[in-house]
């Protein structure tokens, strides 16, 4: 007589099965879930860096004067009253040491960089795997000995809406950064 | 005569089970591990922006007037994004900085050596990391050249 196993044994073998790799598949998941995170939030961290690096340094080293307009006709910022500065929905541009205008403006949800001298152009600070919101430009002046005060801020989030809050990304940039030519 | 087949015998059902609860024990662990890994790099990426962050805000500051810019002492910043000077001392015990269901963090700077136009910028961002307390340091020097 061939023996083989009984009923039993299969649904004791079974049983334990079921109890077992649901917990390693839980894991694994998890796992995932949380390598994911992390890629999410160094490709946010990196375009925000990277971002707020460039602006403020392009902003510091390269902006001679600033205006409201595109036709570089309205200066604004050159006086200490509060009247000639920006709301943080307008942009700013600016004027370099050689004449040229550049500015850098918000476009679905990348920042875009733009200037006569660069190709392409316009060139984007940020890459599509991100979303950047509320970019503000302003600039004021605080007294009459000093050059004017550029503050830049924007928050960068990743692509979609996740359903759980843990999941999401959003880190915010702010900085402040004085025009070193100023004209 | 027939010979009765027995199924399994007593010693190779144990070396079975000794061996699947080796692998299973071997692959849990693993993968317990690399969870934790994986979180503390998260820690270190938020740690590190935290510290950014309040680098950047201070640097605004330190342009907006050096002259109201802080000499010395120490000041715990626990809110992100920052919108005001933080409270006085290095925050204590209360690590309420984060985001979602991470809030493990502390943050605070401490000014030293400063002048009318230098200042050493000492930031630190804290967090436990299990039992023991993680620590990441920004140093930096601001200069007014006006």
């Amino acid at each position: 007589m061939k023996q083989g196993f009984t009923l039993i044994e299969l649904i004791v073998a079974l049983g334990v099965l079921t109890l077992t790799l649901p917990v390693v598949f839980s894991l694994f998941l998890v796992n995932l879930q949380s390598r994911t995170k992390i890629l999410i939030l160094q490709q946010v961290k990196r375009n925000g860096d990277d971002a707020l690096a460039t602006i403020e340094q392009l902003v510091h080293t390269r902006a001679g004067a600033l205006y409201s307009d595109a036709a570089l006709t309205t200066e604004v910022c050159s006086t200490t009253s509060g009247t000639s500065t920006p709301t943080s929905s307008s942009t700013v541009y600016m004027k370099d040491s050689s004449g040229n205008r550049f500015y850098f403006y918000e476009s679905n949800g990348q920042i875009a960089s733009e200037s006569a001298v660069i190709s392409p152009n316009p060139l984007f600070l940020t890459n599509t795997k991100v979303v950047v919101s509320n970019f503000s430009l302003t600039c004021e002046r605080t007294s009459a000995f000093s050059p004017p005060l550029v503050t830049i801020a924007f928050q960068v989030s990743q692509l979609g809406t996740p359903a759980t809050r843990e999941e999401r990304a959003t880190l915010y940039y702010q900085t402040k950064t004085k025009l070193q030519n100023y004209q | 005569m027939k010979k009765r087949r027995a199924g399994f015998s007593l010693i190779e059902v144990l070396i079975f089970s000794v061996l699947f609860s080796m692998v299973f024990l071997g692959v849990t662990s693993a993968m317990i591990s690399s969870l934790r890994n994986t979180k503390q790099s998260q820690r270190r990426i938020m740690a590190s922006y935290y510290a950014g962050e309040l680098k950047d805000w201070l640097k605004g500051q330190k342009e907006l007037s050096f002259s109201n810019f802080p000499k010395s002492g120490t000041q715990c910043f626990n809110t992100s994004p920052i919108a005001a000077w933080g409270i006085t001392g290095n925050c204590g015990s209360s690590f309420t900085l984060g985001q979602g269901s991470d809030i493990v963090f502390k943050r605070y700077v401490t000014f030293t050596n400063g002048t009318s136009t230098q200042v050493n910028v000492n930031i630190t961002v804290e967090w436990n990391e299990g039992n023991v307390v993680t620590t990441l340091p920004l140093n930096t020097r601001f200069t007014s050249w006006e």
